[in-house]
């Protein structure tokens, strides 16, 4: 019974998608840019998005320099146009964005932004869903190979983030 | 209290409910969830929006793409190709659907809505295909859900619902004229215009015809009536959508539409008839602190002329009028379950001097809940129930040698529970598992409940068409397996289901029923016929590749056991063992190449037997015509000239000169040519 159990195991851990954590994609920022319709106030028009990076942690220092090829002076999505501002976690309660856009592989370092995220009440997005989890960020979104978006509801409460009713019966909240 | 006043009560009634409480949000936006999540959005299965591949249904999406490459001029040519789906030709522009077995015609068994507008007729108790206000340009999305749907949209989703959804002229722009030219006589045109200013208003105006001569007279069948050669249908509708808040929306949707041609009627025998339906519709979306409320009203007003050989029944226009409101809100609790609260108002009223002796008149009462439990990422469960009372309410008299009595009537009245329960496992990004059961009910119509006509038979005798007080509701059960699997190496999804039906109590008027003799009245009354079985597979496989290839094929089997307590033809017109084809195959195969586009669809079906009636001077009889097996090709290619104009040949029916897919008059090949500016 044991080793039938082991088999199971084994075998979802092949076939169950993993959570290691892949470079930004420009697919996730469509994503993450739809994700800003449906907050209770839409934004519109230009958007800044801060990336909040490490460049001393290659996962988030590879995301910073993914998104800057993907957003390069600004993307338009949809009723959005983002514009990338560089934020280094160092830096920032002092860099002023309306979106922070959180790299992944920060780990501990991460809580620095949910404090700010709190502090500005300003809406945090990630494809490091680890950082949702840790209630670092507001939303994490996945694109490949399906679109995951996830909500931290007291991340989101705690940032004065709420979202459409229609929105959140599609996603998945803890 | 008058019709006016009841819905004006009930809605100011909701509307203050829903206005109660600060609202914060807008209602769904189909468009840019879909783009969100890359496939499309739905809200058929449990009135949450949600993918259609996580939906806790037999659910296929047909897209505005679909639409486009079918090369088709109306609904029914659309669905055609759609695997589990039983379409047939009566006429030039009219076509039966079914789902899940028991084809006939006037299929009473699916629930077809625009935009969740029942554009079912409560009449009879069927879809007039032919009269549906829209235009196909402004179709976003055509929602099939396979298998009962009741506790969702109520009675009459007993096999399955059809939701018609238009693009939303708050967020999306639809202006486009088509125009087109083909054979045996046919004209088309259609516009569609919208005026907006983004996210605060919008308003799209649509309007369209169709003018074609049906058949050669060498294709017709043998039977004893007149028969229109041309057939005709217009339409045009109003959807105006305003956001007067940032976080509520409100709608006014106003639709006509008028068809005239001769197409199979309730009674079997090709008829020559009009219809005009009108609508109004309002509607109120607000996301409060209480969820998202969903308050819409609307009145369907439909009128029908009859030409049937026999004097007295429907020799003048028919009228049925009805009124819903509907109020329901959908909220979470906690993180992991979603609720939906619903309550309903439906009053239906149907007349005529002649059929009705008056009217008949009946208001039902429905409250229903849906509970959505995510156990796991990758498991949830659905439960969904509704409660329908429903009511008459005679006030004419019943003719003499009618057998039922002013009082049976006064205390006719059906109490229907209806549920659908839905698991669904996701256990990777590529496969999905569902378990479904379903309980949906068909309500008696009208013409059931309360038709009430005399017509001299000769020989001092008269015949008397009743409706029955005391019919029970056709209640369907469904139990599905469905398995989807994407198949990456292959670009393509195969989806399979499984399920067992079994269906009590069906339904059929008195109409088409034998009559039993009570000197001098020659009497049929509506009754309860017996119940039935469907045990059905569906395997469907499609894709496309990123070079413009697109492909599917699909296999459908419905087999059919009923156990009818009438005799078969000729004395009635059911033999519903040999009524649906049991196997039918489709195929499509589509390429888009620069700047053009060609796709070819294709059905094979199995065998099956149409009745027609036969009217002679000595008498009346149902004459079963077997159908046999026979494929159907329908084709279109493609050219983009401009950015803005599109040019097309489409051809249906490609595979014969002319083809017997049902009693009707035999099918024609044809051929449209169509220009399409997009402006």
């Amino acid at each position: 019974m044991r080793q039938i159990l082991l088999g199971l195991v084994t075998i979802f851990a092949i076939i169950l998608p993993g959570t290691s954590h892949a470079q930004v994609t420009a697919k996730d920022i469509q994503v993450a840019a739809r994700v800003l319709n449906f907050t209770a106030t839409p934004f519109t028009g230009t958007v800044k998005l801060g990336i909040v990076y490490d460049p001393a942690i290659a996962a988030s220092a590879a995301d910073e320099q993914a998104l800057a090829g993907i957003l390069g002076s600004g993307l338009a999505v949809g009723s959005v146009t983002l514009v990338p501002v560089l934020v280094p976690i160092a830096k920032l309660a002092s860099t002023p964005v309306d979106v922070l856009f959180l790299t992944s592989g920060l780990g501990a370092a991460a809580a620095a932004v949910g404090t700010q995220a709190a502090s500005a009440k300003t809406l945090c997005i990630t494809t490091d869903i680890s950082a949702t989890q840790a209630g670092n960020c507001a939303v994490s979104v996945q694109s490949d190979p399906k679109v995951v978006i996830t909500v931290n509801k007291a991340a989101a409460s705690a940032s004065g983030v709420s979202f459409a009713s229609a929105f959140l019966m599609m996603v998945t909240e803890i | 209290m008058a019709l006016r006043q009841r819905l004006g009560l009930v809605s100011a009634t909701v509307l203050g409910l829903a206005l109660a409480h600060q609202a914060r949000a807008q209602n769904v936006d189909y468009g840019t969830l879909e783009q969100m999540f890359g496939q499309p959005v739905t809200t058929s299965a449990t009135g949450s929006p949600q993918l259609a591949s996580q939906a806790p249904a037999d659910m296929q999406i047909i897209t505005a793409d679909d639409i486009r490459r079918s090369g088709a001029t109306n609904i029914p040519g659309v669905l055609e190709f759609i695997a589990g789906l039983d379409v047939r030709g009566y006429g030039a522009l009219d076509s039966e659907v079914a789902i899940g077995g028991f084809s006939q015609v006037y299929n009473p068994r699916l629930l077809v809505l625009i935009n969740g507008r029942q554009v079912y007729n409560d009449s009879y108790g069927f879809t007039a295909w032919n009269t549906l206000p829209v235009q196909l340009s402004d179709i976003r999305q055509i929602e099939v859900v396979q298998g009962p749907a009741s506790a969702l949209f109520g009675f009459n989703a007993a096999s399955g619902v059809i939701n018609i959804i238009t693009y939303d002229p708050l967020t999306d722009r639809t202006d486009t004229l088509k125009l087109g030219i083909g054979s045996d006589g046919t004209y088309v045109g259609s516009l569609v215009a919208t005026a907006r200013k983004a996210g605060t208003a919008g308003v799209t105006v649509q309007l369209g015809g169709i003018k074609t001569n049906q058949y050669s007279s060498r294709s017709l069948p043998a039977f004893n009536a007149p028969y229109q050669h041309h057939a005709d249908e217009e339409s045009y509708a109003i959807d105006a959508r305003a956001k007067p808040s940032t976080h509520t929306e409100v709608t006014l949707e106003i639709t006509h539409s008028d068809a005239s041609e001769s197409s199979q009627s309730i009674i079997y025998i090709p008829t020559p008839y009009t219809f005009r339906t009108q609508s109004f519709k309002a509607g109120l979306a607000a996301d409060t602190s209480w969820g998202l409320i969903n308050v819409q009203a609307y009145l369907n007003k439909d009128q029908e002329g009859l030409s049937l050989p026999f004097g007295g029944l429907h020799a003048q226009p028919s009228f049925n009028q009805v009124g819903v409101v509907q109020a329901n809100d959908l909220f979470k609790l906690g993180t992991a379950h979603a609720f939906r609260i619903g309550v309903e108002y439906r009053t239906n009223r149907e007349w005529d001097a002649s059929s009705f002796n008056g009217s008949s008149d009946y208001q039902d009462y429905a409250v229903s809940a849906m509970w959505n439990w995510q156990i796991t990422p990758q498991l949830s469960l659905t439960n969904a129930g509704r409660i329908d009372r429903l009511v008459v309410h005679r006030t004419s008299p019943v003719t003499s040698g009618a057998p039922y009595t002013q009082a049976d009537y006064a205390h006719a009245q059906v109490t229907a529970p209806s549920f659908n329960t839905g698991l669904v496992w996701q256990p990777t990004a590529n496969d999905t598992f569902r378990v479904l059961v379903g309980r949906g009910v068909q309500a008696p119509s009208q013409v059931e409940l309360g038709l009430d006509v005399q017509s001299p038979l000769g020989g001092g005798l008269t015949r008397v068409s009743a409706g029955n007080p005391f019919l029970k509701p056709s209640v369907t059960m469904n139990y599905e397996m469905d398995y989807d699997r994407v198949l990456a190496p292959i670009e393509s999804t195969l989806s399979t289901a499984f399920y067992y039906s079994t269906v009590k109590d069906m339904l059929a008027a008195g109409t088409v029923l034998p009559a039993t003799l009570n000197f001098p009245y020659y009497v049929q009354a509506a009754k309860n016929i017996g119940d039935g079985q469907v045990y059905g597979t569906k395997l469907v496989l499609q894709g496309s590749d990123p070079s413009g290839l697109r492909w599917n094929i699909g296999y459908t089997l419905t087999a059919v056991r009923a156990h009818l307590n009438v005799a078969a033809p000729p004395a009635a017109p059911y033999d519903f063992n040999n009524a649906t084809p049991v196997s039918a195959i489709t195929f499509g195969l589509g390429y888009s190449w620069n700047k053009f586009e060609a796709d070819l669809q294709g059905k094979w079906q199995s065998r099956y037997t149409d009745v027609i009636l036969n009217v002679t001077p000595s008498g009346e009889a149902y004459v079963p015509k077997a159908i046999s097996n026979f494929v159907t090709l329908n084709a279109r290619v493609a050219y983009n000239v401009t950015p803005h104009l599109i040019v097309a040949v489409s051809g249906t029916q490609l595979q014969s000169n002319r083809t017997i897919v049902s009693a009707g008059p035999e099918l024609d090949r044809r051929v449209l040519f169509t220009g399409t500016y997009n402006f």
